[in-house]
């Protein structure tokens, strides 16, 4: 064995945290070791990892193991000394589980999702696997266009999977008694709704995405683990609700978590309580897309802060809109340090917020920053995209006249500070703008310069995201088969940690790319005709086609959608029969 | 003994919030739970014991605040003893601590051990301030034991205190010997008689 001390961080690798759960082995029916592609900080802040260790260690016989991507001194430090990648809570070799689930949070860890495989010494190819091997399993968002990764998994899983996950382990278990071979299992649990294996596709069926219709009635864990080290969200997390009532075009959470589904205040108030007496975290956060579109915020708030204060315990209210009661509120859970706002208005021109059904005018985002003067914030953050579909100069030039605003609201003598950030529109599966094209790197850097240049105010600061990644992603996201084996070739290349700057490496995608006969920067900022097939036509995630179309056009004649509480648009998840859309009839 | 000193303390409070234990709070900007531990602990050194000053708003049977903090304190801490002071001079009265030191040593040990200590002064480099520093008046006395392990009685505390990794720099500076560390473990913090 070597020295863990001779690793950074060696806590990420230990485990013992409070509230792990360890289970015998042996006593075990089946063995399930959750894989989240990147380092410890990042994965243990992941939600949805949390909620299915619980789910799975529910089981009273079987047993789940949370796996990380080792950080590169300990991956060497692994592979010279020939120590497999293991769990956590046993050290067991991640080979000796039976299933081995990643979750596919993000297109660019891919390549630690293969980098894993291989620290585990199992062939990252499907056809170089056998009857020793571990069922291979992902699931995800990502895993809404599973294609990219057909040659290395046994199974998908597509939607919410604390229901899903149970029928699988449980026909697995049935199977593994009988000593049911692998392709057995595989040909059977195909059947279940929501899964597809690749293996066995056939290719008429659709693969229905799965949810959970009443956030109320299933599992939550309020004894969540509680890690030593510093993770990026060092916090307790609510979940407020799942699915989004906004529908903007360009986001893909907006329409693969339809319909929206919330939890009861009530229910969340007594998950606070529960959640903070057996964490003991000094901060607890609600998680949703939008938490200000949650309908009964106000007894939230205040039921939450019942908890929280007589603990001194901090509240985390994210992406909440600004107006009088969210300052008011803020002001009540911030009592001392104010932190900046947040603003993400997307698009400059109120033009273009109309064609990405940004439902957001000038007047309003021009109050909430009156109501944030008058509440003392001084510092300001906004965030756009670069490269929206119909993008013209004017519109670019429009965000930094928008900052001019902001700036005249303070003054220009004040201490304001604002920043603008912009990252680059990346077009997504299950999105009105899939088959849109990403603009060309040549583009963005022209559209970059014109906007630093068209910023002049030295209270505006400018912060712009790299165009490189930009340019993976897209090429990865909407990737099929082939993308897949170009994937692999970067991994093979060395690629790993992408979305860690110090590590993204962009000349060995582009070859990766070519070596497979495909031009990386075509593939991302190719548009796609709206009568092609698409890689993920076979997935079925409620929102229609027909929908996605529709909401096309509209962009295009710059017209906006109501949100879900508003009018139903008939996107299609209403034959889901849950959440918003049947609250509203 | 993986864990940073500031990573124990949110360790500690964290267990004492699930004990509702009622912990007095610092003011200011920033409120904490009032509590003070004797001397951090190195990361990666082990340690046999340690004291904790927490300062509570109610007065707490001794025996009842240990047994409420064990059940939720993590695997691996273990309460030993409790007593009611009515005064936190912890930080000051850190005299002095034992460390054991298990090494593997390309020369002679023993050697190396007595060599160090017969020097006029060790000035070696802290990683974090300027100018080398002599160490030699903080350290009280060598235990040789085997060719692999030794422990040393050293100042410890606020008016000086001695890393226990800095004393193996030494020893590679002065006595040309490589030392891999394969443990410290801190085997007692010793305070100081009001």
């Amino acid at each position: 064995m070597f020295d863990l001390m001779s690793v950074e961080k060696p806590a990420r690798y230990t485990g013992g945290e409070f509230n792990e759960i360890v289970k015998d082995h042996e006593k075990m029916l089946s063995s399930y070791a959750f894989c989240f592609p990147d380092t410890y900080e990042v994965g243990m802040s992941h939600l949805g990892m949390r909620i299915l260790y619980h789910v799975i260690n529910n089981r009273e016989k079987t047993v789940c193991e949370r796996v990380f991507a080792p950080w590169i001194d300990m991956e060497e430090q692994m592979r010279s000394h020939k120590i497999p990648l293991f769990s956590l809570e046993t050290k067991k070799p991640v080979s000796d589980f039976d299933i081995v689930g990643f979750t596919l949070q993000y297109e660019m860890s891919y390549t630690n999702v293969l980098n894993m495989m291989d620290l585990s010494n199992i062939p990252i190819r499907r056809e170089d696997r056998n009857e020793t091997h571990p069922i291979i399993m992902a699931g995800g968002p990502c895993s809404v266009n599973p294609e990219t990764l057909y040659d290395i998994m046994d199974i998908f899983i597509i939607g919410e999977a604390e229901e899903v996950i149970n029928e699988v382990l449980d026909l697995f278990e049935l199977m593994k008694k009988d000593n049911s071979s692998r392709n057995d299992f595989l040909r059977k649990v195909n059947d279940i709704e929501g899964v597809y294996v690749p293996l066995f596709h056939n290719l008429k069926k659709k693969i229905k995405r799965r949810i959970i219709k009443d956030l109320d009635k299933v599992s939550f864990p309020t004894d969540s683990l509680v890690p030593y080290i510093n993770i990026i969200h060092d916090r307790a997390s609510l979940e407020l609700f799942r699915g989004c009532i906004r529908g903007c075009r360009f986001c893909q959470a907006g329409f693969i978590y339809r319909p929206v589904r919330e939890k009861k205040a009530q229910t969340l108030i007594d998950q606070t309580k529960d959640i903070l007496d057996k964490t003991g975290y000094d901060e607890i956060g609600m998680v949703s897309l939008s938490t200000s579109d949650y309908s009964d915020l106000h007894t939230l708030c205040d039921g939450m802060l019942e908890h929280t204060e007589k603990r001194m315990v901090n509240l985390s209210v994210p992406s909440m809109r600004i107006d009088n009661f969210s300052i008011d509120l803020m002001k009540r859970i911030q009592k001392v340090r104010k932190s900046g706002l947040t603003f993400a208005p997307e698009a400059g021109s109120q033009r273009l917020r109309d064609v990405i059904n940004k439902n957001l005018t000038e007047e309003e985002i021009l109050n909430s920053v009156k109501v944030a003067k008058d509440g003392g914030y001084d510092s300001i953050k906004l965030y756009f995209m670069l490269g929206l579909p119909t993008e013209t100069d004017e519109d670019v030039l429009a965000i930094a006249e928008l900052g001019k605003k902001i700036l005249e609201i303070f003054g220009r003598k004040s201490r304001i500070n604002i920043t603008i950030s912009t990252s680059f529109f990346i077009p997504k599966p299950f999105t009105p703008f899939q088959w849109c094209a990403q603009i060309t790197k040549q583009e963005m850097v022209r559209r970059q310069r014109l906007l630093r240049d068209s910023i002049k105010e030295k209270k505006i600061k400018y912060n712009w995201h790299d165009f490189n990644t930009s340019i993976v992603e897209s090429a990865i996201s909407r990737g099929d088969r082939l993308t897949g084996k170009a994937i692999i070739r970067a991994w093979e290349k060395g690629c790993k940690f992408d979305s860690w700057n110090e590590f993204f490496d962009m000349d060995k995608w582009v070859g990766a790319f070519d070596e497979c006969g495909l031009d990386i920067y075509q593939q991302a900022s190719r548009e796609i005709p709206m009568d092609h097939l698409l890689p993920w036509d076979h997935i079925d995630i409620g929102v229609t086609k027909k929908f996605l179309k529709s909401e096309y056009k509209k962009a295009f004649s710059e017209k906006t959608t109501k949100n879900c509480k508003e009018e139903c648009a008939m996107c299609g998840i209403a034959k889901y029969k849950c959440g918003v859309c049947v609250e509203n009839n | 003994m993986y864990i940073s000193h500031i990573e124990m303390m949110n360790a500690f409070t964290r267990a004492l919030r699930r004990a509702e234990l009622d912990v007095v709070y610092t003011q200011g900007f920033n409120p904490g739970m009032k509590l003070v531990f004797a001397l951090p602990l190195p990361v990666g050194v082990s340690s046999d014991s340690e004291y904790v000053d927490i300062w509570f708003n109610e007065d707490y049977i001794c025996q009842y605040a240990i047994n409420k903090l064990s059940q939720t304190l993590p695997a691996g801490f273990e309460l030993l003893e409790a007593n009611s002071v009515e005064k936190s001079t912890l930080m000051e009265d850190v005299g002095s601590a034992i460390y054991g030191y298990f090494v593997e040593c390309n020369k002679n040990l023993k050697e190396a051990l007595g060599k160090l200590i017969s020097l006029d002064k060790i000035e070696v480099e802290k990683s974090n301030k300027k100018g080398p520093v002599d160490i030699l008046p903080y350290i009280y006395k060598i235990d040789y034991k085997d060719e692999t392990s030794f422990s040393v009685l050293c100042k410890a505390g606020a008016k000086g205190n001695l890393h226990p990794r800095l004393l193996l720099k030494a020893l590679e500076k002065y006595t040309d010997c490589r030392i891999i560390e394969k443990s410290i473990n801190r085997n007692k913090l010793f305070l100081k008689v009001q």
